[in-house]
């Protein structure tokens, strides 16, 4: 990561990152928020991922979209704090493992949800209650649960495993 | 005390401080058995308070049996990460408000999961929701974001300059 050092002791030089550090109060709220938002996106990804896999009925497949927007909240307020975290120490984030393995999985569940909004959303349109999932639809599903719980998990390691 | 310190020196103790694997797996699973508790708690709570109204009350009533496995996880991952280290948790102002907090937690869900429980088909019919499930979903939101504070802080007691 040599090579990025003038990058990242740029970053370290900004007012916003002199901000997180500056009071010992701002990281662990930092994290209060980060924790909230995993909670939140979690729970709104559970219950869509669930009905997706088949998980009994008394969702309309066709309205999970309607869930989205609380998805869409936890990632926001993670992606505010987790940029804040890495302009706050941006040399330790750099070479740490769990980050960078956390950002891989990251554009890996993004792709997976991006590629059923493409592929898959549009055909809802006329599935009924009844229409069960196709095995296509259940494996994107799974695949999402386990790759938002490996991005959770990774972050957790950043602690851990520099 | 005296318990408390007999677990501080048992071979368990030792494997979750010392090991490779023990203090990161038991935070990972914490951070998983939160966000999945949390989380469902979090949509059922926003659902009775008016949002998303496209989930029923009888697929929520079956999706809390998932946030009851969280808490297990959390339980028992709770306990690992406890145990060596109990007789500084049980002084660290915290840790003590995270278990209190929880404890609150846990009524409020069993209070709503008694509701869910009675009332979920006659409420899926498109009768008013009790008034009281409001208040408790309110109160619902307050403990939870509490707890997740007091447990995020418990990292930051040895830190205190009280």
């Amino acid at each position: 990561m040599d090579h990025l050092t003038p990058q990242l002791d740029w970053m370290r030089a900004t007012a916003l990152s002199q901000w997180v550090t500056g009071s010992p109060w701002i990281w662990p709220s930092l994290e209060t928020l980060h924790f909230t938002g995993l909670a939140v996106l979690i729970g709104g990804l559970v219950v869509m991922d669930l009905r997706v896999i088949g998980y009994k009925r008394g969702l309309p497949l066709r309205t999970i979209h309607q869930i989205m927007p609380l998805v869409f909240i936890g990632f926001g307020i993670n992606a505010c704090t987790g940029f804040l975290f890495v302009m706050g120490n941006p040399h330790r984030y750099a070479v740490n493992y769990a980050f960078n393995a956390k950002m891989v999985l990251l554009a890996l569940a993004g792709l997976n949800a991006l590629w059923f909004r493409v592929k898959i959303s549009p055909q809802m349109a006329h599935w009924t209650e009844a229409t069960p999932s196709p095995p296509m639809v259940k494996l994107i599903g799974a695949a999402s649960l386990v790759l938002w719980f490996s991005v959770g998990i990774h972050g957790r390691l950043i602690t851990f495993f520099g | 005390m005296a318990t408390l310190r007999w677990l501080e020196d048992t071979a368990f103790s030792d494997w979750v401080l010392t090991s490779t694997i023990g203090f990161p797996l038991m935070l990972s699973l914490h951070a998983v058995g939160m966000a999945i508790a949390v989380g469902l708690i979090l949509v059922l709570d926003l659902r009775l308070l008016g949002a998303f109204d496209v989930i029923s009350y009888s697929f929520l009533r079956r999706a809390l049996v998932l946030s009851w496995t969280g808490f297990v996880i959390n339980f028992f991952s709770g306990l690992a990460l406890f145990v060596p280290r109990g007789v500084e948790y049980v002084g660290d102002p915290a840790f003590l408000s995270k278990i209190f907090l929880i404890s609150l937690g846990v009524a409020a869900t069993a209070r709503l999961q008694g509701l869910l429980s009675r009332e979920s088909t006659v409420w899926d019919t498109g009768a008013p929701v009790r008034d009281g499930s409001q208040a408790w979903a309110v109160t619902s939101i307050i403990i939870w974001f509490g707890a997740i504070t007091s447990g995020r802080l418990i990292a930051y007691v040895d830190s205190w300059t009280i």
